[in-house]
This record gives C-alpha cells, sequence and structure tokens, in this order.
C-alpha cells in the first residue's frame, strides 16, 4: 500500500516517536524540521508498506548518529544524508529504491522522511529496532546477519568515510561511533543496505504509522481534553505499569552515557508501592517492591501523568507525577539472537526478561 | 626493470633499518615480512625514469604501534588496504611506492605487490624515516592523502575521501585502536608525473646497496661503517657507548633523547639525539651537528641494525649523518619539521650537516 | 541612608514601594497599569512618591521590571527589522534564520538573511574560515537601511572569537549608526534557540530604548535622581546600558519578581512560594534566593529559545473558581474572575465560589457569612478538603527533594488556605504582599550567567572552572556590579552524552551589589 506523507504528518511523528523512545531516542524538532524543509521543494514523500516493496529492489537506512548535544548546535546543511547515501549507492553500483528508519523511537524517526524527500526515493513503513537503543548492531537485521557495512558516513563539509567491511556490526558501531567524533561529533549515515526480501525477513513493520497513530491520538485527547495516556495505550498494545510520583533520582555519567536509577512512589492503586527504573540513555528495567516486571526488549515509557507527554532520561525530575507504561517489543527481539543483541545482560544485567 | 627477490629483501631489511634514522620499525619486524610474505616470491622494481606520466599509482604501506608491529607479523593488511582502495574508489594501481625509507615500510609496500601485476617504484615519499603522514614529500608538495583506505588482516576494510588532511590523519591514527594498533595503508593515490615531482628516487636500491654492503664487509672482516659511509656518501658523527636513554611515550609517538660518550679517537667528545620515533636533531660536543631533514642513522661496531626502540644502556653504538637528498631543499619540504623541531628546542633552519664526498652517490 | 524605588508592571495593576538599604517598606502604591505602559509606571511612581513623603533626593536607585519589551513581542508592533547573519556555513543550513517562527513575527522583524561561512566544532576547531570578505560585503549591503543585526555563530558559547570578529568588520563597514548583538552574549547552547533569543533582541532596540527614556522622563518629571535599573529574567538585574544591549533578558522578570519578592518580605532564601488569584494559583520554589528554573525550552511570542524561565506550576485554582457540589464536588476551572465582589454568595450574587467555602468554614470574613450558613457542612468541608489538596498536591509537585519547605502564601486568594498545610514546615502570610513583585525587583542584585562548554582532557576541572566563573564575575560586573562584592551563586556541571574527552556543560551564575 501506498500513501503520502504531508507536513501534518511530521507533527504527529515528531509526537508519537519519543514514546517509542523508552527515554532517549533524542528530539524530533529539528530532524522534523529538516524534514519540513526538504518536504516543502519537493512535495509530499510517498510511504510504502514493507510488504509491497519488491523482492530485488536496494533499501538503504538513513539516520544521524552522534551529540545530540553537537546535533542541536552544529544544525546539519541538509546534504549530508544525500552525500552518504550516495556515496554507498557508488560502492554497490546501484540505486536505493527507497529508504527507511533504523530507529523509530526518536529524531532517527523524522531524518529519513527528510533523506526521502530530497533523493526523490519512498520511504519504507518500517524500521529496524521498534523503539530507540543505543548502538547500532542493536537492529532486527543484526538478528539475521544481516551486516550494517557498506555503510557511509558523512558530514557537512563534503567528507564521507566508507566502512566497507567489518568483521561484524558491534566492531563497526564502536568504529563508526570513534570516526563520528573525529567528523565533529555528529555524522549523518548511510547503513544495512538491503535487498527487499532481505528488509521483508528482518524489518519491523508499521512503525513511522505507529508514531504517526500515538501522535494523533495524542493531538486528539488534548483537543478533546480527555485521557491521553489511555489513548497513547490503544494506540500501542501497552499497558499501565505504574502510577506515581518520582521520589528519587540518581545518575551517572560514564563513557558518555547517562546511567542512573529513579524511583516512584505509587499512587492511587499503587499506593504505598515503589517502582525503580534502571536507564542508561533509555530505560532498560523496572522493579515493582524489588521485583522485576518488564525489561528490554520491551519498551519502558515514563509519561506525564497530566499530559501524557514522554519524559527522556534528561527531564526527570522529583516530584513529577507521571505513569509508567509498558509496550511488549516485537516478538523478533525475543527470541535467542534478538536477547543476545539487546537483552539486558547487554546493559549488564541478568538475562531475566519477564512475560508481556 | 628487474625482479626482486628474497636475497634482496634480506638486504632491503637490513639495509633500510640502518637508513631508518633511529625509526621506522624494528629489523626484526622487517625480516619477519621478508621470512613469511616475501620468500617465494618476485617483486618488479619500476624506475621512476621509466614511469610513464600518466600512469595511477599509489602509496602503500603499514601503520601500528612499535610493540605490535613487533609482537604480530605484517600478513595480508596492506594487500587488503590495496584492494579496499581499488575497489572503493573504482581506480585500478599499477603501480605502488613506499611511503618512507625503512627495512619494514620497504617491505610492507611490496607485500601489496603479491599477486598482482603491480611494480613497485625505486622511490619513496621521504628517502628517510619520518613519524608523521603529514612529513612526506608528497604531502608537502601538494598530492591530496585521499582517498586512502585501511585494512586489517581480518578483513575490516575502511577508505575515507575527504579534502581535509588533519581529519584525515586524526581518523587513520584514532582507528589503529580499532585495528589492534596495526593496519595496512593505502593513500596518496597519484599519476606517475605527480610522482617523479615529489619522490626521492633509487631509495630501495640504496637500502639494497646498504645492505648487501653491509653483509659483505661481515662476511671480509672489514668495516661496516666505512662501507656505508662509502655506499652512502655520508659522515661518520661518532663512534661511542651509550650512556643515557630518556623516553616518553605518547599514544604512537616516543620522544627521546640518547647520549652517547665516544670511545676510541672519540675520546672526549659527546653526542646527544633527539628523537620522535625517528632521530631528528643531533649535537655534538654542544654544537649543532645535524638538523631534520638530513638523516641521523645507527649502525653497531659489527654491522647489526639497531633503532631507538631496542637500543640499551652500555651498547656500543656508531652514528652517522646522511645529507638530506634534493627533493628536500625546498622551504615548503624543510617546513615539515619545524613545529617538531621546535617542541625540542630547536628553533633555528635547516644547516646542512654534510657536503657531498667525490665518488659517493645518495 | 539612601532610599530605593522598585517598580513592577503587572497584567492588571503597576506595583511601586519605596525600600530603605535595610529593605523595610516605607511606602507602596497600585496604580492599574496604562495599555502604553509608561503612563501607568509614571502614576504608580507618582502615587508612592507622594506616600513616602520624604525628600526624594534621597532616592539613589530606582528598579523596574516591565512589560514593554514582551508586549511588543506578543503585538508586533514597535519591533526594529534585523540583518540576520549566521556564520556556519557549509553546516545549519538546513535550517535558515526564522524558520518555525511565527508568520507575522517573522515578517515583522526580517530585513535580510544572510548565512556566512566560519563557525566552530564543539571543541573549539573551525568548520571553516571566517569569510571576511563576505562580511564586509554584507556591511556595505546593510548600511544605512537597518539599524540592528543579529549574529550567531555556530559553537560560539565555546568560541565566540567568529562572532566578535563579525561584529567588528560590521561595525568598521557600515557609516550609520548600527546596534550589533552576538549570540554568546545573549544564551547558550542551541543554534535555533541562541539565535532567535538574538533576533528578538535586536529587534527589541527601540523599544527598549523607549523604555528607558519613558522611566527616565517619568524619574526626573517627579524630582528624582537616581541609577536606573532594569530586572532580569532570573530574578536579578542589569544596568541601563546593559538593559538596552540586551532586552531580551528583561521579557519575563514579572513572575520571577513576584516570588523573590513574596520570599524577600517572609525573610526565606527557600520556600515554596504560591499566589492566588481570581482565576489560578501559580506556584514558584525559591532555592537559595532564586527561583527554580524549567528545564523546558522557553516559548517567547510563538518563538523557541532556550532561556531558563521560572518554572511555574499553574493551577485552575482562585478566589472566583466556581465550586460544584455534586456525588463527588468538583472545583473550576471556570471563574467568576473579577466580578468575585457581585457574583460571590457572600457578596449577595448567585456563583457559588471557592470564597463561599473560606468565609463558610470560618477561615476568613468577607461579605455577609449568613448567605452561606445554610450550605451544608459535610459538602463544604469536602470543598474546603479539595482546596487544600489541590495546593498540597501543586506543592509536592514542585519540590525536588524530600525536605519539606515553608510556604509563603501571597495574593487575593490566599484566604482560601489555611495555616496548615501538609508537606511544608510552616505557612507565612507576609504584610504588604500585595506588593510583593516591586518588593522582588527593588531587592535584587545584578546578576550575569555563563553557560559553556569545557572539556576537560583539555582544560583541567580546576582550570576550567575557575576561567568560568572569572567570565561570569567580570559580565557581572559589566552589568553594574560592584566587582568587590561579586560572588558566585551558583556553579553547575552537566557531562554531555556521546562525546569523549570528558566535556561538561558548564554554568555559572554570578550576583553582586549594585556598584554605585
Amino acid at each position: 500500500m501506498k500513501e503520502w506523507l504531508v507536513a501534518d504528518d511530521l507533527e504527529t511523528i515528531a509526537l508519537g516517536a519519543p514514546i517509542l523512545g523508552t527515554g532517549g531516542g533524542g528530539d524530533p524538532y529539528l530532524g522534523k524540521l529538516m524534514a519540513r524543509a526538504a518536504m516543502s521543494r519537493s512535495g509530499r514523500v510517498p510511504m510504502i508498506s514493507l510488504r509491497d516493496i519488491p523482492d530485488e529492489s536496494l533499501v538503504i537506512a538513513s539516520a544521524m548518529m552522534g551529540a545530540p548535544t553537537v546535533f542541536v548546535e552544529k544544525v546539519p546543511s541538509g546534504g549530508e544524508p544525500v552525500v552518504a547515501f550516495r556515496a554507498l549507492e557508488r560502492f554497490l553500483g546501484r540505486k536505493a529504491d527507497a529508504t527507511y528508519s533504523i530507529e523509530a523511537g526518536g529524531l532517527n524517526s523524522t531524518i529519513p522522511i527528510g533523506t526521502a524527500a530530497r533523493i526523490g526515493i519512498p520511504l519504507v513503513d518500517a524500521d529496524g529496532m521498534g523503539r530507540a537503543f543505543p548502538e547500532i548492531q542493536m537492529v532486527s537485521p543484526s538478528i539475521y546477519g544481516y551486516p550494517a557495512t557498506p555503510m557511509a558516513l558523512a558530514d557537512e563539509k563534503g567528507n564521507v568515510l566508507l566502512i566497507r567491511d567489518s568483521l561484524n556490526n558491534r566492531w563497526t558501531e564502536r568504529f563508526a561511533r570513534n570516526a563520528t567524533i573525529d567528523m565533529g561529533g555528529s555524522s549523518m549515515i548511510a547503513l544495512y543496505p538491503l535487498e527487499g526480501w532481505q528488509a521483508k525477513r528482518a524489518l519491523l513493520p508499521g512503525s513511522i504509522s505507529l508514531a504517526r497513530r500515538i501522535g494523533h491520538r495524542i493531538r486528539l485527547a488534548w483537543n478533546e481534553k480527555t485521557d491521553p495516556i489511555e489513548a497513547v495505550l490503544q494506540a500501542t498494545r501497552g499497558r499501565e505499569l505504574f502510577r506515581g510520583k518520582i521520589s528519587d533520582l540518581e545518575r551517572r555519567s560514564e563513557t558518555g552515557f547517562a546511567r542512573g536509577i529513579v524511583r516512584l512512589r505509587g499512587t492511587g492503586a499503587f499506593d504505598s508501592q515503589d517502582l525503580s527504573i534502571h536507564f542508561q540513555n533509555e530505560n532498560i528495567l523496572a522493579e515493582l517492591d524489588g521485583r522485576r516486571v518488564a525489561a528490554v526488549p520491551d519498551l519502558i515509557s515514563i509519561l506525564d501523568s497530566e499530559t501524557g507527554a514522554p519524559i527522556t532520561t534528561e527531564g526527570l525530575r522529583f516530584g513529577l507525577r507521571v505513569v509508567v507504561i509498558t509496550i511488549p517489543s516485537h516478538p523478533k527481539w525475543r527470541t535467542k539472537k534478538g536477547l543476545e543483541l539487546v537483552g539486558p545482560e547487554c546493559f549488564g544485567y541478568d538475562s531475566d526478561v519477564p512475560a508481556t | 626493470m628487474k625482479d626482486l627477490l628474497y636475497g634482496d629483501f634480506l638486504d632491503i631489511a637490513l639495509g633500510g633499518t640502518i637508513l631508518g634514522t633511529g625509526g621506522g620499525g624494528s629489523y626484526g619486524a622487517a625480516r619477519s615480512i621478508a621470512d613469511r610474505v616475501l620468500k617465494r616470491r618476485h617483486v618488479r622494481l619500476l624506475d621512476p625514469k621509466d614511469l610513464h606520466a600518466g600512469s595511477q599509482v599509489v602509496s602503500t604501506a603499514a601503520m601500528g604501534s612499535p610493540e605490535v608491529m613487533l609482537k604480530r607479523p605484517l600478513t595480508t593488511e596492506t594487500k587488503l588496504a590495496l584492494d579496499a582502495l581499488e575497489s572503493v574508489s573504482g581506480r585500478q594501481f599499477k603501480h605502488v611506492i613506499p611511503i618512507e625509507t625503512s627495512g619494514y615500510n620497504i617491505l610492507a609496500c611490496l607485500t601489496s605487490c603479491v599477486g598482482r601485476d603491480i611494480s613497485v617504484i625505486d622511490a619513496d615519499g621521504a628517502g628517510r624515516s619520518i613519524p608523521r603522514l603529514g612529513q612526506t614529500l608528497f604531502h608537502a608538495y601538494g598530492i591530496p592523502f585521499s582517498p586512502f583506505a585501511l585494512a586489517d588482516h581480518k578483513g575490516r576494510t575502511i577508505a575515507v575521501s575527504t579534502g581535509d588532511f588533519p581529519l584525515s590523519d586524526r581518523i587513520a591514527l584514532n582507528a589503529l585502536e580499532y585495528y589492534g594498533w596495526l593496519a595496512g595503508l593505502a593513500c596518496f593515490p597519484m599519476t606517475g608525473r605527480q610522482v617523479r615531482d615529489a619522490c626521492v628516487p633509487g631509495t630501495i636500491s640504496l637500502a639494497r646497496q646498504v645492505g648487501a654492503a653491509v653483509r659483505e664487509a661481515i662476511q671480509s672482516a672489514a668495516d661496516p661503517l666505512l662501507t656505508v659511509l662509502q655506499v652512502t656518501g655520508g659522515m661518520e658523527l661518532i663512534r661511542g657507548k651509550v650512556i643515557g636513554i630518556q623516553t616518553e611515550t605518547d599514544g604512537s609517538y616516543t620522544f627521546g633523547t640518547l647520549r652517547v660518550r665516544g670511545t676510541g679517537s672519540d675520546s672526549g667528545s659527546a653526542v646527544s639525539i633527539k628523537s620522535m620515533n625517528e632521530n631528528m636533531i643531533a649535537w655534538k660536543d654542544g654544537k649543532l651537528a645535524a638538523v631534520a631533514p638530513d638523516r641521523i642513522c645507527y649502525i653497531r661496531p659489527d654491522g647489526g641494525p639497531v633503532t631507538n626502540a631496542d637500543v640499551s644502556q652500555g651498547d656500543s653504538i656508531h652514528v652517522f649523518v646522511i645529507e638530506a637528498q634534493q627533493p628536500w631543499k625546498s622551504d615548503v619540504a624543510l617546513g615539515l619539521f619545524s613545529e617538531t623541531l621546535s617542541a625540542m628546542g630547536y628553533n633555528g633552519s635547516y644547516v646542512a650537516a654534510v657536503r657531498r664526498q667525490v665518488g659517493a652517490h645518495n | 541612608m539612601p532610599f530605593k524605588i522598585g517598580i513592577d508592571v503587572g497584567g492588571t495593576n503597576t506595583d511601586s514601594v519605596v525600600l530603605n538599604s535595610a529593605n523595610r517598606l516605607m511606602a507602596k502604591a497600585k496604580s492599574p497599569t496604562t495599555h502604553d505602559v509608561s503612563t501607568g509606571i509614571e502614576n504608580s511612581l507618582r502615587l508612592v512618591l507622594e506616600r513616602f513623603g520624604k525628600d526624594r533626593r534621597t532616592i539613589r536607585h530606582c528598579m523596574l521590571g516591565t512589560t514593554h519589551c514582551i508586549n511588543a513581542i506578543l503585538e508586533r508592533k514597535g519591533l526594529d527589522r534585523v540583518a540576520i547573519i549566521r556564520i556556519g556555513t557549509p553546516a545549519s543550513d538546513a535550517i535558515p534564520p526564522l524558520t518555525d517562527w511565527p508568520e507575522d513575527l517573522a515578517r515583522a522583524v526580517k530585513f535580510r538573511c544572510f548565512l556566512v561561512p566560519g563557525g566552530n566544532e564543539f571543541d573549539g576547531r573551525p568548520i571553516a574560515e571566517l569569510d571576511r570578505k563576505r562580511l564586509q560585503g554584507i556591511a556595505k549591503q546593510i548600511d544605512g537601511k537597518v539599524r540592528t543585526v543579529a549574529i550567531t555563530s555556530v559553537f560560539s558559547p565555546v568560541r565566540p572569537e567568529h562572532e566578535i570578529e563579525a561584529g567588528r568588520i560590521i561595525r568598521n563597514g557600515v557609516h550609520h549608526r548600527i546596534s550589533i548583538s552576538l549570540s554568546h552574549d545573549v544564551a547558550t547552547i542551541g543554534l535555533l534557540e541562541r539565535e532567535n533569543a538574538t533576533i528578538l533582541n535586536s529587534s527589541l532596540g527601540s523599544v527598549s530604548r523607549h523604555a528607558v527614556q519613558a522611566l527616565r522622563t517619568a524619574t526626573r518629571r517627579l524630582g528624582l535622581n537616581c541609577t536606573l535599573y532594569l530586572g532580569q529574567n532570573d530574578g536579578t538585574l542589569m544596568d541601563v546600558a546593559s538593559a538596552l544591549r540586551h532586552p531580551i533578558l528583561t521579557v519575563a522578570s514579572g513572575p520571577t519578581n513576584s516570588i523573590r519578592g513574596a520570599a524577600s518580605i517572609a525573610g526565606v532564601q527557600d520556600s515554596v512560594v504560591i499566589d492566588i488569584g481570581g482565576t489560578s494559583t501559580d506556584i514558584g520554589l525559591l532555592k537559595g534566593g532564586f527561583p527554580l528554573e524549567s528545564a523546558r525550552p522557553a516559548m517567547v511570542g510563538g518563538v523557541r529559545t532556550n532561556f531558563r524561565m521560572p518554572d511555574l506550576l499553574s493551577l485552575a485554582l482562585g478566589g472566583g473558581s466556581r465550586v460544584r457540589p455534586g456525588d463527588r464536588v468538583a472545583i473550576g476551572p471556570d471563574s467568576v474572575g473579577y466580578r468575585l465582589t457581585h457574583e460571590a454568595l457572600v457578596f449577595g450574587g448567585t456563583s457559588f465560589t471557592t470564597t463561599d467555602v473560606a468565609v463558610a468554614m470560618g477561615r476568613c470574613k468577607l461579605g455577609d457569612p449568613r448567605r452561606v450558613s445554610s450550605l451544608p457542612r459535610p459538602m463544604v468541608a469536602a470543598a474546603d478538603r479539595l482546596i487544600q489538596t489541590m495546593v498540597e498536591d501543586g506543592i509536592e509537585r514542585i519540590l525536588t527533594s524530600p525536605k519539606p519547605l515553608p510556604v509563603v502564601l501571597v495574593g487575593g486568594g490566599s484566604i482560601l488556605l489555611g495555616n496548615r498545610l501538609n508537606g511544608v514546615t510552616r505557612v507565612i502570610r507576609p504584610a504588604n504582599y500585595e506588593v510583593a513583585n516591586a518588593i522582588g525587583v527593588a531587592t535584587a542584585e545584578i546578576g550575569a550567567d555563563v553557560d559553556t562548554i569545557m572539556t576537560y582532557s583539555t582544560t583541567p576541572r580546576a582550570e576550567a572552572l575557575r576561567k568560568v566563573r572569572q567570565q561570569a564575575v567580570e559580565r557581572a560586573v559589566m552589568s553594574g556590579a560592584n566587582p568587590r562584592r561579586t560572588r558566585i551563586a551558583n556553579v553547575e556541571e552537566i557531562p554531555i552524552t556521546y562525546l569523549p574527552g570528558n566535556a561538561v556543560r558548564v554554568r555559572v551564575k554570578a550576583c553582586g551589589m549594585l556598584a554605585t
């Protein structure tokens, strides 16, 4: 099925994507503005369902990599994703038929829309995570052994780095992240080139339209003064995990990641209960009165109890009234390979993942 | 066109290390390339005069930390870097050229010819060994370093396209960590004309000749140092004993000060040499004796090679100086060392150390 | 013994006070805010001076918190056209200046936008060499056509050199008078937000000059000969010269003044301040004498900026809020507002309001208590409990640590609350709370902020903090602080994710007493 993304879709996608961002993923605001600027020149962007892409087509993911602090200050020139794309296409000897999002939870939901508009190719309604994760190998194509390489990184000055071959996606992540710092702290990347049949096998379908649906329902709830939390739960397959007030916040910064634990004191039905959420940029696991009740790969999102707005790990503060929701991850993440990539052990915790 | 064979590789390992101005990779690591990778191979050597102006040439080398270069023998790294650069840039190279004169890096360059219809040019980008990519004559004379490629023996390859040399330098250096501190490098893709204008010619032959001469001197119990001086046109600086070594390592650079006290006819003299991996400046008896790009080289009394990385307190050592070659004698080329020398306390200009001796050649 | 005057322009009234140097209240006055703002200021001043009675020459300082600037932005009136220069190409041109501005505001401020090569990376290296020729060309193009320029360079809070040099080139390249705003003086990291703030700053040139002129005229006309200061968004002051350079920093001094003023009268540095009006309640938190700042981007006139505005919690609860009895009693959000004195039950009206509940509960004596004596007791108690709970919940939400604090209660609607509230140590109802804003601005100190990124692996932490502290002190002194009486009020270090070398966001606030 093909439909057209218009400017208003950017608003709803940018509103809903951070819910999938589980506390991380970056602020979609700039990505939205970039996509809007690109769309105002090119017109609407076609979006196609994952199952409709031809088996022999070539799809390449488009994303931003690096420090959000750099991204909001050294705003891109707009051509970088195209430069990265072209470098990959040149090396592969063929043009991409479509682009897709590597991470629908956050900023990287909007970046590929801008790329699609600039290049004039469709966006696939799918992504590689179904949420946000901190590292490049933590995507569903990795489960099937598909390499992130060849991968191109580009900056605003026309510098291009192509990682042609790599041992594994973890090495690619470490190398690319380091190279991104050399290039100024922020780069636009083209990676995980997949043939249509591989994409259909490996990607998570419907992620962009899900982000849009969530955003749309929240906005509707605001306008009609109905419960935005209920709206989010209906739009996802989530459930309310906890409701309460932030009673303690412990934050550390290690090797450039924001790590910590946030503790909540329950209210209403959760009165006299305590929930702790461990985070590393994204929310990793939740413990209710000491018992683990949710963990990666499942999504754990903290929402403002009044507005339903998602709260990032930077935005956490003592005293906030919040609702914690959990949304089951895509089943692919629950496989053995999936858990090897993104299970709690990858973040330093034991492997127990509670049933959804 | 001449064919280089195993015996030549051994001579190049020895002669190249001696001409490596105290650095450039250890003799042991160079020998290991000759023995493991090149033993039953031959490599065609092309005189730069026979190079067509439009031919595609690229410089290949290995880069890494001295410890890992010694512990982990070079195998396919340089070859794979060349492959990567060709496949990403779409260019097919007919010739390769070493980036510097050293036993290790001349032989590393030769490994990229193995199994390919590629010849190596009898020249290199410095005529000596240099610590930084930006100190080659290729760079001094405006040849772009990029596109370049890096690879390791596991096949992890990257290619970089940028006009920003400091960015290239940073990426290449920082990439070493992810390559376990040893990687093959293919860089400075150029045409035959560019090579002729920027290289130091005849350096592979010279390394071979120096190695052969030392080998023969040892066999005939002649003085290895005098033999080398005859072949290179260099000048003795001191024969003595190492009485002091100070080093400080900062990433992949080792800054050293070596002090030698003269023995025999040189008793009463002392020489002090400062290095940044390679030797940069020498004083004798308090006066400036030699400064880069002039080559301050070592040889053991028995003809064995020695570098700053493997010299020890109390070692007997001969130090000699060879004047820098003609391509170095321009302001832009001489300027490549000013920052390094300034950090070593020398802010003056280049002063040639020796006059060319009659009958000898560079 | 010198005196000082504080004036604060509110939505309804313009308050003024005269304080002595020990901050004791000598006289107060309220006068309706006028549309042109200046007249209301003069009226209020005149009134308070009459009440003061003493020799006006003993009044040394006059501090003003005004709405001239925010009104100009909200109404899109009186704004200057700005030549907008952004330095940072080849980066940043995906989102040109004025993107995402409300159209009418963009039209009001735009002269032309220029994009110039230059700017810096996060570690200070240049993105490109500053294109001096282009800047010289721009100077020629704008000379005589526009009076104000806003210059924003990528990462200028870390490396301001390109901005400073660009400013110099423009100034040297024009023959007519021109005023130049450099973004690193105005706001912090976040290119669009900082640029937006700088453009707004530039556009307020005429308005701010007019406001200062009005104040000068009024003070002179009334026989005053005092130094003038303007209140900043964070509750500190700047001298007039600084306020004319950075008027955008004065747009939101109102809410801050009220919080600080309330606490100042109450004599507490750490407290919750609750201002209950006719329709709504504003709750703010004061820590170390400064209001808690909101983490969200501050929207000014519909434009995204990164000013740290006071974090105010607003509740739809006021003295005039309607009460709905029923199975579960409900309050508001609708309110009779200023019609309270006609419509509330106790005043003979027919609307059941929270004021009626307060009177029925015996919390205060207003109107005719007999008119509410027949209301069912349980329902009144339930409504009263709900009022207390709404406020207690709000207090809990704004606290940043479990430690309970005192609460300072101001505003006409404060009669709704009892003297015992959950989660507070005590309830303070200060005298003169109705002029808390004016007291707030009068008791403020000069303040300045520096917010930048330091890389501790390049500059060791101790030296980095020393540098930033020094910068903050210098800025404060430039705004009119006494260098010998200036201190560091706050230091914040926030590690930055995904960057190496221990990159840290460092924020330092310096405060000092007035130099005169």
